[in-house]
């Protein structure tokens, strides 16, 4: 009894003591954008030839340079404010894009420390291109996913 | 004449001694230290840990348990810095499957509740497309409750000196309401990210031995 006792305690110290953990991914929040048009009151999803977007505030860092075919696009909102303003050129037509959101600290773990997640609350647009907006899913996190679609 | 005399001072002590132990082991209050605490501080240099155990077999094979015990510590990386800690209690019952009281194999149930806070500072965020941005957490407190199933070995090396292990399987009741840290460690019953969380102690016990009031028959 006495040496399963100490056997068993050795063991599991052991066991513990080989756990190493590191970070295995650096989380960012990225607002996921699809375009999409209305045929037949069906949702399909359409690509722009060309698309220019860049945020207001930051029109040196142009996020797409007019890029050809794109049907999806990712947005980074900006982490020091409750809202970001995006200016989008689709084809000839521009459009400016304004969300507001919530912004919330999550933990992911003690070796990826936090990430900045998102909520939006609602969407502004002008409607020269645009025809309407709508959120799927308003919570944004470091997933990579669909979160509004711009119909047009 | 002398044989008898000294066969019969040799059974009173034979007695005497046997009356003695039975009512050492049989009743007392067992006191121990958790050394694991100390171990994974040593390993993670992170969280520093105390917990102390005490329990009393009340009836039969039957012990009662509390468990009392606090955590403190900081963690400092170049994200964020953050302090953390808290108190924390189990209540509950083993039961002893082994004939002889000086060895232990039980299995047992506990009622565990915890006080605990944190904050962070320096939460730094390195966005390269519109710069760093800092942030801080201020002041959490936080409060959990969770029941346990544990196992547990003990067994007494010398003269009311135990040594012991127990696992145990966590279960929350009262979910900690955080919208920072849904996956933080609770003290006292570990991480929240599965629905089940295991413990593991390692511990050294000194048995306060009681006097029996009860009359023994032997």
């Amino acid at each position: 009894m006495r040496l399963f006792c100490i056997i068993s305690a050795c063991v599991f110290l052991l066991l513990h003591s080989s756990c190493k953990r590191e970070c295995d991914y650096v989380p960012v929040s990225v607002l996921g954008v699809r375009f999409y048009t209305i045929t037949n009151n069906n949702e399909v999803p359409k690509s722009i030839d060309s698309l220019y977007a860049y945020s207001v505030g930051l029109e040196d860092s142009v996020l797409y340079d007019w890029n050809r075919n794109v049907n999806a696009i990712r947005l980074p909102l900006s982490p020091h404010m409750d809202n970001s303003s995006f200016v989008i050129m689709l084809n000839e037509f521009t459009d400016t894009v304004q969300l507001f959101y919530q912004r919330q600290l999550y933990f992911v773990s003690e070796e990826c420390g936090f990430s900045m997640n998102f909520i939006i609350d609602s969407i502004y647009s002008t409607y020269h291109k645009i025809d309407s907006i709508s959120i799927i899913q308003p919570s944004v996190q470091a997933i990579n996913e669909e979160h509004i679609r711009i119909f047009f | 004449m002398k044989n008898i005399y000294a066969y019969f001072f040799s059974l009173l002590i034979l007695g005497l001694n046997t009356y003695a132990q039975e009512q050492e082991v049989q009743k007392g209050i067992r006191l121990g230290i958790d050394l694991s605490k100390y171990g994974f501080f040593l390993a993670e240099k992170t969280y520093f840990g105390n917990e102390i155990t005490v329990d009393y077999n009340w009836k039969g094979k039957n012990f009662l348990v509390l468990d009392v015990g606090q955590i403190s510590g900081s963690i400092t990386t170049g994200n964020y810095s953050m302090k953390a800690g808290g108190i924390y209690s189990r209540i509950g019952l083993d039961h002893n499957f082994l004939p002889h009281p000086s060895d232990v194999l039980s299995i047992g149930t506990r009622l565990g509740f915890s006080r605990y806070q944190y904050n962070a500072t320096d939460i730094v965020f390195p966005d390269p497309f519109w710069g760093e941005y800092t942030s801080e957490i201020e002041t959490q407190k936080l409060g959990a409750l969770w029941i346990e199933a544990v196992f547990g070995v003990k067994t007494e090396m010398f003269r009311n000196v135990y040594l012991g292990w127990s696992v145990s399987a966590k279960v929350l009741i009262l979910r900690p309401k955080s919208d920072y840290f849904p996956d933080y460690k609770i003290p006292g019953y570990g991480s929240t990210k599965g629905s089940v969380s295991p413990g593991f102690g390692f511990y050294v016990f000194y048995k306060i031995p009681f006097r029996q009031l009860v009359t023994n028959t032997n």
